[in-house]
């Protein structure tokens, strides 16, 4: 593997995979810094001196960043030395995104102090190791942001996922590990200056914000189990009930050309047109047509189909859609559930 | 040695449990403390000769917490 594919690794990280990432895993940094600031808020709180101490935010996004980094280099050394396993299966990683969407609901319904129950959506490290980091590190927690950071490893977006192939197709367990690490190391300031800034804007809002701070985590708990859901094919995402909702007004909407083939674009910012038209009771060839797309519609599901194609960046890829009884709409998604359309199926 | 269970108020989070636990470093007579923010209680093993329940119950005061009830 060559320098110019590192560095482009590492660009592409800096620039579309430090955004991308931060939609999927803030949620995880975002849990990981309202610990931290649970406790700068408490201790200043109780403080008698009464100065406030400005909650130690870069350390946690740090250790998070690091864990990331650390976790992505041992998978991309897996990655290249098996070669063979492509991404997760996109049922796993609904499940994932629906777990993940509830931990962090908990969490916050936590922070909002409800009801006691909700203290067991915490994540208690074991004894030993509360003892030893005690013992070592007085009053820090380096355990959450380090293992919320290893935890990014089950939700890559989809711009980690296409790189996650390219390292597959390095066949070195070195060369995939180098190039997910110059990839991630990419992400990291964008993803460390969204994450810093964010927490220091939200510091101002002083008493209120533990309550934003669970107000944010609340929200991206929710759509982590809409794209959860989205990724599933459910008819529950909240995507696909507004598209019930607009179908028949659709303006975008598309049916089949002559040929029977159906073309849908996959675009930075997502499907478009968004809602296809196919006749009943036909197999048909559905092409999705990439232009210098980089986003994670790249990473193409359909679920009902058990479909899971990583698109190219620019270029046409053929999907075989066998016949399909009348009244049937089919999702398709993005990987992560982010973007979505369907297809339905009439007379 | 003996063990006893104690409630804990004020923990908001595991960290806070950590924080408990550090009075088994300031006193003597203290063998293990194991705080749980989940159930909102401590379960310590201490040596009544050398240490007594007042002295700890001040020392998790110290650390910013309240030792509520006796169980």
């Amino acid at each position: 593997m060559g320098m110019e594919q590192l560095i482009l690794a590492f660009v592409t990280g800096l620039t579309t995979g430090g955004l991308s990432c931060m939609a999927v895993q803030g949620g995880l940094l975002a849990s990981s810094l309202a610990r931290q600031l649970e406790q700068d808020v408490f201790r200043s709180s109780e403080s008698k001196i009464g100065k406030r101490m400005p909650p130690q935010l870069a350390l946690p996004i740090a250790l998070f960043l690091l864990a990331k980094l650390a976790a992505y280099t041992i998978l991309g050394f897996f990655l290249g030395w098996l070669g063979s396993l492509l991404t997760l299966s996109a049922n796993l990683q609904a499940i994932l995104l629906v777990a993940i969407g509830i931990f962090m609901v908990g969490n916050a319904l936590r922070m909002f102090n409800i009801h006691p129950i909700f203290r067991y959506f915490v994540v208690e490290p074991p004894k030993f190791i509360t003892r030893a980091i005690r013992r070592t590190s007085k009053n820090t927690d380096f355990f959450t942001p380090l293992f919320l950071g290893v935890l990014t490893v089950l939700i890559p977006c989809g711009v980690t996922q296409a790189m996650m192939a390219v390292a597959l197709g390095t066949g070195s367990a070195v060369a995939g590990a180098v190039l997910m690490f110059a990839f991630t190391l990419g992400t990291s300031p964008v993803f460390f200056a969204a994450a810093y800034f964010t927490m220091q804007l939200g510091r101002r809002l002083e008493k209120w914000f533990m309550r934003f701070v669970a107000v944010v985590v609340l929200v991206l708990g929710l759509v982590s189990i809409n794209s959860g859901l989205n990724l599933a094919g459910s008819r529950l995402a909240i995507q696909n009930l507004f598209q019930v909702a607009q179908a028949e007004s659709e303006l975008g909407a598309a049916y089949p050309a002559n040929d029977g083939t159906l073309t849908l674009r996959a675009e930075n910012n997502g499907y478009s047109p968004s809602q296809l038209y196919a006749p009943a009771d036909t197999s048909l060839t559905l092409n999705v047509v990439t232009s210098e797309t980089y986003s994670c519609s790249r990473a193409f599901v359909i679920p009902a189909l058990r479909v899971q194609v990583l698109l190219p960046e620019t270029g046409v890829v053929p999907i075989e859609i066998p016949a399909q009884p009348a009244g049937t709409v089919m999702q398709f998604t993005c990987s992560m559930g982010m973007y979505t359309g369907e297809i339905v199926f009439g007379q | 040695m003996i063990k006893k269970i104690y409630r804990v108020e004020g923990m908001h989070c595991p960290n806070c449990a950590m924080r408990v636990e550090s009075i088994e470093d300031e006193l003597p007579g203290i063998g293990r403390v194991s705080a749980s923010y989940q159930k909102g209680q401590m379960v310590v093993e201490f040596d009544e000769t050398k240490v007594s329940e007042a002295e700890m119950i001040e020392a998790v005061k110290k650390v910013g917490y309240i030792v509520k009830s006796v169980d």
